[in-house]
């Protein structure tokens, strides 16, 4: 007893950083973890992927355990709704829910309102006119692996993404039954995950009033039919279709309807991109100004082959993909087998929803044995489309076209 | 009696011609509700939430290499997130290690004072980064 005490206290003691360390991992989900190197890919090759099993999901690629980053391998993108237990997890602070009651949580609403509001999970749903949308969302840091030179933050492939069916109350409605006052320029958006520190900034982010009251950012607490997992915002997270899952604040508790701007970190330092068309800089000289993250760019995403895959010559295969776009419309999507020299037309499958993702399909029989280098390019209604380069600080919006190599043998 | 027998086969008739007609009309709505997409995807009235939602988060938080400032690091970067933020990251230039944890102290509210800034940035260069000549000249060869 006194040994193991003596033992114990060393180890606090002189060996602090190790017994943290050992805690950590005894303590930890080595049971469920898989490491295992995915194949390389352009740019994010140094760094073998370690696999992970967390609450109410399946195995994800973990880029960091605490607070959690989950990234969704690419096969779950064949479908067309995104799996709760496989939809990526990306929270700022480790201070993030993880036991919440649904007698006693609330959904505040307040600031520059007649009627100051506190909302329970079923004042959400009975109360207000439940509305059902099928919307695409992803991290801004989505792709950032790729980016070269390389940049600091969570280096995501193509994972940080999914697309969700959410049942929800409007924003609109919430607000109008609060009453917006005069002079109201936004409303801003908070969970109930907390800083570490007394001097970390609070998670908070904000829409234009405008944007909060036209109708489409959804209060969710319905996600593919379930309860959202607690890792992806239970009981309630803020839907705003077509903008960047940075908006989408989790374990919503707190709207803020102010007559003047909100201005924090998260506002004015993170989440910024250079004012250029696709937000693109030079890395030696950074663009001075800057202009929060909002909409999502236009944008095709390879699904299917996957760059490790071994195509057969002479065989068909069915190059596959989605595209996205901030809801104007995803009109075509060309495919070059040629690394760009020569496009066609994939065909689209037919619309899920205005912000939903759009799947494109093209037959493909290779006919050398060799690597060929695929790429995908998207256009939308608005006639926006995708650049051959693009790079910036924060390794943001990325959108850039694909190129996806793959090995063709005998 | 004659007559009250067929004016019941008649209403039986009747009545089985009127449900037949309302089965069929209601699957053939149901059918034309529902595009094909969307049947597939369960819908759920959420009756039966349980009050309650907790989950267990464990950590899987690496071993960093022992070296000049790993306690450092251990006390002040490890409060707020685990050793892995830093594994996840390429091996960066000092130029954007040290950025990186004033980044920590001025947008975060780290509490490093600045010679704990400099001993960690020593530290992540020493195992997960390099100088910036050496950077520098590395880009050159490329």
């Amino acid at each position: 007893m006194i040994h193991a005490r003596r033992e114990f206290l060393k180890a606090t003691g002189t060996l602090g950083m190790a017994a943290f360390l050992a805690a950590c991992k005894n303590n930890s989900i080595a049971r469920t973890v898989i490491d295992a190197g995915i194949p390389e890919s352009k740019g994010v090759g140094s760094n073998p992927r370690t696999w992970a099993r967390y609450p109410e999901k399946t195995d994800l690629m973990m880029l960091a355990d605490r607070p959690p980053l989950l990234e969704t391998p690419v096969r779950f993108f064949l479908q067309d709704l995104t799996p709760n237990d496989a939809y990526f997890v990306r929270w700022h602070y480790a201070g993030l829910p993880t036991r919440v009651d649904l007698r006693t949580f609330r959904t505040r609403v307040i600031g520059a309102v007649n009627r100051p509001l506190e909302l329970s999970f079923d004042d959400l749903r009975m109360k207000f006119e439940p509305v059902t949308l099928t919307a695409f969302s992803q991290c801004s840091g989505n792709s950032r692996g790729f980016f070269l030179p390389k940049v600091p933050g969570a280096q995501w492939t193509n994972g940080a993404m999914g697309n969700a069916r959410y049942v929800g109350a409007r924003l609109k409605d919430v607000l109008n039954a609060a009453g917006v006052r005069a002079g109201a320029v936004e409303a801003s958006f908070r969970g109930v995950d907390v800083p570490p520190l007394q001097a970390s900034p609070h998670f908070e982010k904000p829409l234009t009033i405008d944007h909060a009251l036209n109708g489409d950012p959804i209060i969710a607490y319905e996600m593919n039919g379930e309860p959202l997992p607690m890792l992806n915002g239970f009981p309630v997270r803020l839907v705003v279709p077509g903008w960047f899952a940075t908006y989408w604040v989790k374990s919503l508790s707190q709207i803020t309807v102010r007559t003047e701007p909100l201005h924090n970190f998260w506002v004015d330092t993170a989440y910024r991109v250079p004012t250029t068309p696709d937000y693109s800089e030079d890395s030696k000289h950074p663009n001075k100004e800057t202009t929060p993250v909002t909409r999502h760019l236009t944008r095709a995403v390879f699904v299917s082959p996957e760059s490790s895959a071994q195509l057969k010559n002479g065989s068909q295969v069915e190059i596959q993909g989605i595209a996205v776009d901030d809801g104007a419309g995803i009109r075509r999507v060309d495919v070059s087998t040629d690394g760009g020299r020569t496009w066609a037309d994939a065909s689209l499958d037919p619309v899920i929803d205005k912000y939903a993702w759009r799947r494109w399909r093209m037959n493909w029989r290779p006919t050398e044995v060799r690597r060929y280098s695929l790429q995908c390019r998207a256009t939308n209604a608005a006639g926006e489309s995708q650049a051959t380069d693009q790079w910036n600080h924060g390794g943001y919006c990325r959108n850039v076209i694909q190129t996806l190599d793959v090995e063709v043998t005998a | 009696m004659q007559t009250l027998r067929v004016v019941v086969v008649l209403l039986v008739v009747a009545v089985a011609m009127l449900a037949y007609a309302l089965w069929g009309r209601s699957s053939r709505e149901r059918s034309a509700a529902l595009p094909p997409k969307e049947s597939v995807i369960p819908i759920s009235s959420l009756s039966e939430v349980k009050p309650v939602k907790e989950i267990d988060l464990d950590y899987h938080s690496p071993d960093l290499p022992p070296g000049p400032g790993q306690d450092v690091f251990a006390t002040q970067c490890v409060i707020c997130h685990s050793p892995r933020y830093v594994l996840n990251q390429p091996a960066f230039p000092r130029k954007t290690w040290t950025a990186e944890v004033h980044k920590m102290v001025k947008g975060y509210g780290a509490p490093i004072d600045p010679l704990q800034e400099k001993v960690i940035v020593d530290y992540l260069v020493s195992w997960h980064g390099k100088e910036d000549a050496a950077a520098q000249s590395d880009s050159k060869r490329k």
